[in-house]
């Protein structure tokens, strides 16, 4: 009896309903992008399409960062166009209510013939106001860069790293020819226009930091030869008149200096030069083949590849210490590393059967995890400067074509057109 | 309460009780022939799994006291899909295991009406029989009601680690998903932001505090906007000290 009371007692126990005043939850996040509200800017031009263009521009710059999605007009409560910019007042409930969680409205204005534009970027979960910001155009007729210009600088007031809409991508064409030369496009992949012509093999396309100069590797002289390439009209020049084949140059960050391989005397290593071409300093001394260098962010450690433990692989120097190790361990063909601008990644080119698919790996190289991988070859990664995304040639379609991909595998997007070989993308920074 | 498991030597004697005793085991021996050598066609009627079921109300004395059955233990459950809820108390007298391989029976000793003065007239085999089948085929057929919801992970942590309240189960679920839904920009989390919250018995959140920073100004701010887009909240059972940790999805 006494038994079955404590039985009793037990279940009572159990089952009267706890009294919780505090609980804890966990909440798992997906990958949903911000929806703002983008009204379409007030124009007090005579050019009543203005505003209308200007808009689009701007929301697929917006669209384009991944992290955003604008919200569509036709949901808005409020006006669709911004009325009386100069009163802030914004009736943050209004855009809440359809979801939005930012608002952007602003006005265009030509001053001097030319496009300036204001803008005010809310934050309507808050009603708080992330600010107030005027740009103008360069040249006339700079709409659309100037409202990719507007987006990016939105993206960076909701996810404090600036979009990457306004920026360019360098790549190789054949154009279906025999010859290669350099191109430029958008990142969107509109725009897409040679810059070289030269009827020679051009290869190895890398803007420098500031994304004023392309350097690059030429047949042009019979022999390879490392040229920069300006923007405007100065013609490009030679970097390092030596009788040594030299190629695959990159900027080194922070220092101004420029990276290369040379061969020299039967044996291939990784040199530095100045931006001028002087001063040539051998860094790697291995009797194997060392090339493909790349930078972390601040220049103090470079990413290579290196035949010496038999098969190409990456490997890391300290560029301070000179000591190098080992990257990577898995497969037997391991090319093209391309350090992240945010230092957290080194993106490869591996080996999977006949053909290579790309990975990230993180500079400690713990950890490794494939990025983009097909039946077909996925190759030449490069980063966009914001660290969101690479851009990669790859043949899936039949020819190489140039592609592009956030950092998370998702949103690949054909960027060329198939009229030809396109390789080696290099992506630019932000142009000031 | 043991002494109804005592049997009385002068009752086992009686001539009566043991013509009940033979009925009784021959109705026994009779619902185990049938339910092992069941026809195919009829054997979907009964769970593939080990399944607790009522047979039979096996007629006993009117005056006899309740029976206690010793415990017998089920088989080891199996992974079902939808495990059954436990069937509803009822006053039952008598409970057959059917395993899932026809097996024999248990030599434990069985549930045996207990010896009592007055026996009503017992039936026969075969009636006991019919009896037995019909309440069998009225039994299985119903469908088994839905399983209640289960818990899901065990978020709900009510009056410190380790307590997990399954009262608030169903609610805590509802503001996960809720909260889960207006996050958006969650791919720019590198850490965990974390809140304290006041929520009001109707569901207002009165009070939200970043309790942790993930290291991340614009990272704290998507999730600050996934609570404000949040509120109200489902009603809770009680006003509440929230605390709620936002995890990024496992990525780039």
């Amino acid at each position: 009896m006494k038994r079955f009371a404590i039985f009793v007692l037990l279940l009572v126990a159990f089952a009267a309903p706890a009294r919780a005043d505090r609980v804890e939850i966990n909440v798992t996040g997906s990958q949903r992008p911000i929806p703002v509200a983008v009204q379409r800017f007030s124009a007090d031009t005579a050019n009543p399409g203005l505003s209308e263009e200007f808009y689009q521009a701007l929301v697929a710059g917006l669209d384009f960062a991944s992290v955003i999605i604008h919200v569509n007009p036709e949901a808005f409560v409020e006006s669709k166009v911004t009325r009386d910019f100069e009163s802030p007042a914004v009736p943050c409930e209004n855009w809440r209510a359809i979801g939005a969680e930012g608002l952007v409205q602003g006005e265009l204005r030509v001053v001097q013939t030319k496009l300036q534009v204001r803008f005010r970027v809310w934050d309507t979960s808050r009603c708080r106001l992330l600010g107030e910001v005027g740009f103008r155009e360069r040249d006339r007729g700079e709409l659309a860069p100037l409202a990719r210009v507007v987006a990016d600088d939105i993206v960076e007031r909701f996810t404090g790293r600036r979009g990457v809409s306004s920026t360019e991508i360098g790549f190789v064409s054949d154009n279906g020819r025999r010859n290669k030369e350099i191109w430029v496009m958008e990142a969107d992949g509109s725009g897409k226009r040679r810059v070289t012509n030269n009827g020679s093999i051009n290869l190895f396309p890398a803007w420098s930091p500031d994304g004023q100069t392309l350097l690059y590797t030429s047949f042009k002289g019979g022999k390879s030869e490392l040229f920069l390439l300006h923007r405007g009209n100065r013609p490009g020049v030679r970097l390092i008149n030596t009788p040594d084949e030299k190629y695959r140059g990159v900027w080194v960050p922070q220092n101004g200096t420029i990276a290369a391989v040379v061969a020299r005397q039967g044996n291939t290593d990784i040199y530095t030069v100045s931006r001028n071409g002087t001063d040539p300093k051998r860094v790697t001394e291995s009797r194997a083949i060392e090339t493909s260098p790349s930078f972390s962010p601040d220049g103090r450690k470079m990413a290579f590849v290196s035949d010496r433990s038999g098969s190409p692989q990456v490997w890391i120097r300290d560029m301070d210490t000179g000591e190098e190790r080992r990257l990577t361990f898995s497969g037997a063909y391991n090319v093209s590393p391309a350090w992240s601008p945010t230092g957290e990644w080194i993106a490869y080119a591996a080996q999977a059967g006949n053909n290579f698919d790309i990975y990230l790996i993180n500079p400690e190289g713990s950890f490794t995890t494939p990025l983009v991988t097909h039946p077909r070859t996925d190759e030449d990664p490069a980063w966009s400067p914001d660290g969101r995304k690479l851009a990669f040639s790859s043949n899936r379609r039949g020819r190489k074509e140039i592609y592009r991909v956030d950092v998370d595998g998702r949103n690949v997007i054909l960027l060329t057109d198939g009229s030809g070989n396109c390789t080696n993308p290099t992506w630019s920074s932000w142009l000031e | 309460m043991s002494a109804f498991y005592e049997p009385q030597e002068s009752l086992l004697e009686s001539r009566g009780f043991r013509r009940l005793l033979a009925f009784s085991l021959a109705g026994h021996i009779a619902l185990f022939v049938v339910l092992t050598f069941r026809p195919p066609s009829n054997a979907t009627l009964i769970s593939p799994s080990p399944v607790m079921v009522n047979v039979v109300d096996v007629p006993k004395p009117a005056a006899a006291p309740a029976v206690k059955k010793p415990a017998a233990k089920p088989p080891p459950p199996k992974p079902e899909p939808a495990p059954e809820p436990p069937p509803p108390p009822k006053p039952v007298v008598n409970e057959v295991v059917i395993p899932k391989e026809p097996k024999p029976l248990p030599a434990k000793p069985k549930p045996v009406p207990k010896p009592v003065e007055k026996a009503e007239p017992a039936k026969s085999a075969e009636e006991l029989l019919a009896e037995l089948t019909k309440k069998v085929e009225e039994r299985n057929p119903t469908p088994e009601p839905a399983a209640p919801p289960a818990p899901g992970p065990a978020t709900a942590m009510a009056g410190g680690p380790g307590t997990f309240d399954p009262l608030l189960s169903p609610w805590v679920a509802k503001v996960e998903s809720v909260v889960r839904a207006n996050w958006s920009g969650a791919q720019l989390c590198k850490g965990v932001p974390t809140f304290d919250i006041d929520v009001d018995s109707a569901g207002a959140l009165n009070d939200i505090s970043l309790a942790k920073s993930s290291g991340d100004r614009f990272c704290d701010e998507s999730a600050e906007r996934a609570l404000r887009k949040s509120n109200p909240l489902p009603p809770p059972p009680q006003a509440m000290e929230l605390r709620l940790n936002l995890r990024p999805e496992p990525n780039r």
